[in-house]
């Protein structure tokens, strides 16, 4: 079956997606927060209405201090998302802002990259297991940014 | 916009869970060890409702060109010593910015203040949100070992901020009201603004600040404006 939802891209988003917003209604303007269970790095997602994305990250301490260039180990980046989902199942496709391409990233951590990721209805308070290309995470969405 | 709260820059996080802040003019009935260096020339609203409402614009395009450079870029803090990078800042045209750190990102507003006589254009940030719940094992490592007041166990942290100065002090917890040790977390204290000089630098530049409100190590903080934003 083709796909349900479909192009929420930039600027056209969601109120051009019947049923799109619905699914991400309780992850505007809230956090959606992730742990990487290997690393134990920790992300937070903001999603916004009108397509745009931030992403942050918590990696840990680095090897050593933060110059012009790095490393970080506190990072954010933007993007836009689109959303697409199949029989019930949903993803967010984030297309980051170019080019700066950060540790995160590098570490293919969740989010990180331009790619599709699960994504599923949910409530403030939730708690969550995903596993994403063999990495276990657990994910929260939490009130307020 | 209403003027909330914004997220100061640096090195408070080290201090986390330990801070607080008092309302302008409150007294404080408690003895203060000062966090806070010199307390330099304050700025005034003038800078800020010229820039709002367009009563000065030779004051608000002074202080737009001081921070020039920070717009669409990041501003790092660091350790003074270490050198460890603890929050980022990234600064928006329309008044609004996004904070970066260990606890996760932090969206706000901020106020900006008269240029000071030493060229620095005080920045208030006030945080939307001011504590948000994290959930158990989601909670940041401590930065660094909370101060201890001699004889009078670990310390607490009061900021208060008048006329686009923040100044803080070291406080007994124990001396403290029920209204003020709820302002002693970060999230509060930052939700209620805390103000940060800020000089013209060029993208690339780094320099050590001696200014600010809560100096992470050795009295001073470490910052670099990064290009771009991450």
């Amino acid at each position: 079956m083709a796909a349900v939802v479909a192009g929420l891209s930039a600027g056209a988003c969601r109120a051009a997606v019947p049923g799109a917003s619905a699914v991400l209604t309780h992850y505007y303007g809230n956090s959606l927060v992730c742990r990487d269970e290997k690393t134990r790095a920790i992300c937070h997602v903001w999603l916004d209405a009108d397509g745009r994305y931030y992403a942050f990250y918590d990696l840990g301490a680095r090897g050593k201090p933060a110059g012009i260039h790095g490393p970080f180990e506190i990072e954010g980046r933007e993007g836009r998302y689109t959303l697409r989902g199949r029989s019930g199942a949903f993803e967010v496709c984030l297309q980051p802002q170019p080019p700066m391409k950060i540790g995160a990233e590098r570490a293919h951590e969740l989010f990180s990259q331009a790619a599709c990721y699960p994504l599923s209805r949910r409530r403030v308070g939730d708690q969550w297991e995903l596993e994403w290309q063999g990495v276990r995470y657990t994910l929260w969405l939490l009130a307020g940014r | 916009m209403r003027p909330r709260r914004v997220p100061g820059l640096v090195a408070i996080l080290v201090m986390s869970g330990l801070a607080a802040r008092v309302c302008s003019g409150s007294a404080l009935p408690v003895p203060r060890e000062p966090v806070t260096h010199g307390a330099r020339a304050a700025g005034d609203d003038t800078t800020q409702e010229a820039m709002r409402h367009g009563r000065s614009e030779a004051a608000a395009g002074r202080a737009a060109r001081i921070l020039a450079h920070y717009f669409g870029n990041t501003l790092v803090c660091a350790g003074a010593i270490t050198g460890n990078d603890l929050c980022h800042l990234w600064l928006n045209r329309d008044g609004t910015f996004i904070e970066i750190d260990p606890t996760g990102g932090h969206a706000g507003h901020y106020r900006v203040g008269a240029v000071r006589a030493d060229g620095k254009v005080p920045v208030c940030l006030y945080w939307d949100t001011a504590n948000m719940v994290m959930p158990r094992g989601l909670q940041p490592l401590p930065g660094a070992t909370p101060a201890v007041i001699p004889g009078r166990g670990t310390a607490a942290i009061l900021c208060r901020t008048s006329h686009f100065l923040t100044t803080c002090f070291r406080v007994d917890p124990a001396s403290l009201s029920a209204t003020e040790r709820r302002m002693t977390s970060m999230g509060q204290r930052f939700h209620d603004g805390m103000c940060y000089p800020l000089a013209d630098r060029s993208v690339g530049a780094i320099w050590f600040e001696n200014d600010d409100p809560l100096p992470a190590q050795g009295g001073k903080d470490k910052l670099l404006l990064v290009p771009g934003r991450i």
